[in-house]
């Protein structure tokens, strides 16, 4: 929790306006979703590969 | 692995529904005056927290349908449905403190529905680490459905917790403009459209799984 704190920290100096949170919430939106189709698209492969 | 033409033309749905609702967020939806650009964030958070709320309360069910029948169907499908709710779930804990950092000037505030939401995501982290490091076990399976059914109790908790409690930083009540209104409802049609392809490509990969394992012990 507190390494999470210190990096959304560290990322707010970058983005100090309320558009630069807004943009920063819809990127993260993306790179979830993004994150977890990579996950599902590895674990596809693993099991043909097996 | 096997997806349905329907889950394909879920997915084109999904697509373009989100691409209309960004159009509508950005370039439709009025700048609020009080949190200013950053409110935005809501037409993504709020119909997440839903879809969490429904695919998690779908694990439950499932979950007590796979002790109760022993069919493993149900624990595939208790399975793909906690893990999509978890990636919804965990949507709203990201966007909940970029947005409350504009609003409230803070990150996170330990109030009853950020603290109850949290510990849900906890509590279901659990169930995928005890997934993850036992798999295709009944025994496990079977502690998972359990893990799955007491975490749900917390759902109703994270929802009711404003009226229960207070908060300091959620309202009771959310009155929208009409532009806001209409880019509501389309971003909550294409979450909802988006959470049931995930979920279905996801029951596909637990069915793969399955047939694979069943063909790996059957001669």
């Amino acid at each position: 929790m507190t390494a999470a704190l210190g990096l959304l920290q560290a990322v707010d100096i970058k983005t100090p306006d309320t558009t630069g949170h807004l943009t920063m919430g819809y990127v993260a939106i993306g790179a979830i979703f993004a994150a977890y189709l990579l996950f599902l698209w590895i674990r596809v492969r693993k099991t043909k590969q097996r | 692995m096997t997806i349905r033409p329907w889950t394909l033309a879920l997915w084109g749905l999904a697509v373009a529904l989100n691409a209309l609702a960004l159009y509508l967020v950005f370039f439709y939806a009025p700048v609020e005056l009080q949190m200013g650009a950053v409110q935005k964030v809501f037409y993504y958070h709020v119909p997440s927290a839903i879809s969490a709320y429904v695919l998690l309360f779908l694990a439950f069910v499932f979950s007590v349908l796979y002790l109760w029948k022993e069919d493993p169907s149900y624990d595939v499908l208790a399975y793909a449905t906690a893990e999509v709710g978890f990636v919804f779930l965990t949507v709203v804990l990201v966007t909940g403190p970029i947005w409350g950092r504009s609003a409230w000037g803070k990150w996170w505030v330990w109030e009853p529905r950020l603290t109850s939401a949290l510990i849900l995501w906890l509590m279901y982290s659990a169930y995928f680490l005890l997934r993850l490091f036992s798999r295709h076990e009944v025994r496990s399976a079977r502690i998972a459905a359990v893990v799955a059914i007491i975490a749900f109790f917390d759902v109703p908790i994270v929802h009711k917790a404003i009226q229960w409690w207070g908060s300091i930083v959620h309202p009771k009540k959310v009155v929208l403009e009409p532009a806001m209104r209409q880019t509501y409802f389309v971003a909550m049609a294409a979450v909802f459209v988006l959470a049931a392809a995930l979920t279905l490509t996801r029951w596909a990969v637990g069915r793969a799984e399955e047939d694979h394992l069943a063909s790996q012990v059957s001669p």
